[in-house]
């Protein structure tokens, strides 16, 4: 009795059970806006529950089977493809910029900066209605210039063998400049003495490059990629305001698939699904995130 | 909770109506109502008399106008609430079975027996597709859109277009009788003058349903045997009538059509590059708008050709979770009395209600409204159904499929069979 008093009491307990009462309010919020909606949205996925009729029975794997044995396969390639895409020429132009922004006495550094930086700094719904106007077969300027070179003018939302790639092609626009702050501060954080000696023992720019560059950047890169990556399979708001997933199916991704089976067919059971196998991949693809950062 | 809720409101009624001191307008003093709009005439038309409504009643009216696609999913999670945002709502005929099933819509006929509303008022197709529902008054009717042939007036009256017509199809000029001659029409005008023969909205999922339904209408199919309610979409007519829309998609529709909605319809015929489209009336205001489009003056109205066009309706309703219901009833009744709609038609809105299209001094504002008559006896609606929003969304997709994956309309439609029939599975207003 006299033992456990004098533990409770004494400083190295009392500092122990400070720190969990600070922590509480953070804790009890997480939990109340993460993870309680979270899990019932995991239980959400086994009801049928469609909004009109209301919460049905206990649907076992019903509605996993329904959304895998639909158009998941589909929806999955498409954005399997637009991550891909958005993620390579993301990353060679931003990487290209980065190097070039890095280059020593470059004039006008900070100018060209907030310039590239202008993008990212747009929301995407701003954005989509820009390049709808811009690329409008009828009143955009793409049709415009193009007919000044005697091509005739384009569906580019509207033609399936275009909209992804115009859709890529917004989505870089918009999203390089995120890439290239990354990569820019890691390029500024690596330390400029294994650059110098390659220089003075004669090492060319592409070998300072492939040598030292690469090799020391390469976390950096890493966690920019993955980044990048987990928030392309997620696409949703670009798609909604340009293509709503058509012509046809040609844009819709898994995300914009979750939100049509909740939005448009109120069925919140599937909807759940979906959404639920998507957060498993972009779990998975975290955990591998954050082992290269422990790694490196 | 909800026999309380209607215990509540009918204790407040019957005391408003026991009380002589507290007048009708009196209800809305002070408070806010909040409608959400599509961005078309017929909301600026209620925005330019909203200001009579504030004065007379001491309330304030905010109208959100959104675009037509972020409607419904922005009313759901308000219509599920405890309290909705929205104190009236404006019902897409495709929604009142939805909202009728869900029970987000108040029943209306106490109040309107109450107050001696004239519902015989409206053009009946309207009622029945935006008014009743199983015998029951849920909604006014707000604004019809109705669908026809928009076309360029000055080219088809022109004397060298129908000599070229004569020669090329034996026959004098006539507007189209069936779907097959408007198609060969279209097809022919737009080359023979330069220009798109058509201006086409297949942009997934309600442009191209409400486009390509005219179309289903028109060869006499439909989605379902409305009496069995078993999927009809296998049928020959199902199958051409989805054949020549994309025929049309294909040979005579501006470019980037499968991309574009009805405000694109209607810039490609403002900027004059199109001859015909099948569209809404309601484009009437904005083409013959002097300020922004080429043609006014210059486009003519003709029913769909063949059996039957598609009819659209909007209605005024009162939600199950409204925070000030009397309130929002007093409102339907000021918008839908006939000094306001009728201020609403020449503001360039779609009356619903028949005496305003005899009224000589609408018709000479809006020539093509004379045509309405005509179209509303040769038109329906989709099936009111609880799931009519996702038969939208399934025929949007088989729309897709055949337009920009290429799959032939037969099998396409056979294929959706199954997908139509799980959407009358079990309906409640289908029993």
């Amino acid at each position: 009795m006299t033992t456990a008093t004098i533990r409770a009491g004494s400083p190295g307990r009392r500092r122990n059970l400070a720190q969990y009462v600070f922590v509480a309010p953070a804790v009890i919020v997480l939990a109340l806006v993460v993870a309680a909606p979270l899990l019932y949205s995991i239980y959400l996925s086994f009801q049928e529950y469609i909004i009109t009729y209301g919460m049905g029975d206990f649907a076992g794997f019903a509605n996993y089977l329904a959304v895998l044995s639909d158009d998941f396969a589909h929806v999955s390639w498409v954005t399997l493809k637009l991550t891909l895409l958005c993620v390579v020429f993301e990353f060679v132009i931003a990487f290209g910029l980065a190097l070039l922004l890095n280059q020593p006495h470059l004039p006008g550094r900070s100018f060209y900066l907030i310039v590239l930086m202008i993008p990212v700094l747009m929301t995407p719904v701003a954005v989509a209605l820009m390049f709808r106007l811009m690329f409008n077969p009828s009143l955009g300027i793409v049709n415009w210039v193009i007919g000044l070179l005697g091509i005739p003018p384009q569906g580019w939302f509207g033609d399936p063998s275009l909209a992804l790639g115009t859709v890529v092609f917004v989505d870089v626009w918009h999203e390089t400049s995120l890439m290239l702050l990354m990569l820019y501060a890691g390029l500024k954080a690596m330390p400029g003495e294994p650059v110098e000696a390659a220089r003075i023992d004669g090492a060319s720019r592409l070998q300072i490059l492939r040598y030292v560059t690469w090799p020391l950047m390469k976390p950096v890169i890493m966690v920019t990629l993955m980044i990048r990556m987990i928030a392309a399979l997620k696409s949703y708001d670009l798609i909604y305001m340009l293509t709503q997933g058509g012509p046809g199916k040609a844009t819709e991704t898994i995300s914009f698939y979750a939100y049509r089976l909740g939005f448009r067919f109120l069925d919140i059971g599937q909807a759940a699904a979906v959404s639920f196998i998507l957060l498993i991949v972009v779990t998975l693809l975290t955990l591998v995130l954050l082992r290269t950062m422990r790694e490196n | 909770m909800k026999r309380v809720k209607f215990g509540t409101s009918a204790a407040v009624l019957a005391f408003l109506a026991a009380s002589p001191a507290l007048a009708a307008s009196d209800v809305c003093k002070g408070s806010d109502i909040n409608i959400l709009m599509e961005t078309v005439p017929d909301t600026d038309a209620l925005q330019a008399v909203k200001g009579d409504f504030e004065k007379e009643y001491g309330a304030k009216v905010n109208i959100e106008a959104v675009n037509y696609s972020l409607m419904h999913e922005k009313l759901v999670p308000s219509l599920t609430a405890s309290t909705s945002s929205y104190d009236v709502l404006i019902v897409d005929s495709y929604w009142v079975g939805e909202f009728k099933t869900a029970g987000w819509i108040k029943d209306l006929d106490a109040l309107i027996a109450r107050d001696k509303v004239d519902t015989s008022l409206y053009f009946p197709a309207l009622m029945a597709l935006n008014g009743t529902v199983q015998g029951k008054t849920y909604m006014l009717p707000f604004w019809q859109y109705a669908m026809g042939i928009l076309y360029r007036k000055d080219i088809v009256d022109d004397p060298a277009f129908q000599a070229a017509y004569k020669e090329q199809f034996k026959r004098d000029w006539r507007m189209p009788a069936t779907l097959e001659e408007f198609a060969e029409v279209v097809k022919w005008a737009g080359k023979y003058k330069d220009m798109y023969g058509i201006a086409m909205a297949a942009q997934r999922a309600d442009p191209v349903v409400m486009e390509a339904t005219n179309y289903l209408f028109a060869e006499g199919g439909d989605f379902y045997d409305r009496t069995t309610w078993k999927p009809t979409m296998d049928t020959p007519e199902a199958a051409k009538a989805v054949t020549v829309y994309a025929d049309l998609i294909n040979s005579a529709a501006q470019p980037g059509a499968l991309g574009a909605n009805f405000d694109d319809v209607a810039n490609t015929l403002k900027q004059g590059k199109a001859i015909f489209a099948i569209s809404y009336l309601f484009l009437f205001p904005t083409l013959e708008d002097p300020k922004d489009s080429t043609v006014v003056g210059k486009m003519g109205f003709a029913p769909v050709p063949g059996k039957d066009s598609f009819l659209g309706a909007w209605g005024w309703a009162v939600p199950s979770n409204a925070k000030n219901p009397d309130c929002s009833w007093e409102f339907l009744k000021w918008v839908e009395s006939k000094d306001v709609a009728y201020k609403r038609a020449l503001a360039g809105g779609q009356p619903t209600q028949m005496w305003i299209y005899n009224d000589p001094e609408f018709i000479k504002k809006w020539p093509a409204m004379s045509q309405v008559g005509t179209a509303l006896e040769h038109s329906k609606g989709l099936p009111i159904m609880s799931r009519s929003t996702q038969l939208v969304e399934t025929f949007a997709e088989v729309m897709g499929s055949v337009l920009a994956n290429n799959v032939p309309p037969a099998t396409a439609l056979a294929d959706s069979q199954d997908k139509f029939g799980r959407l009358v599975k079990g309906d409640p207003l289908l029993k």
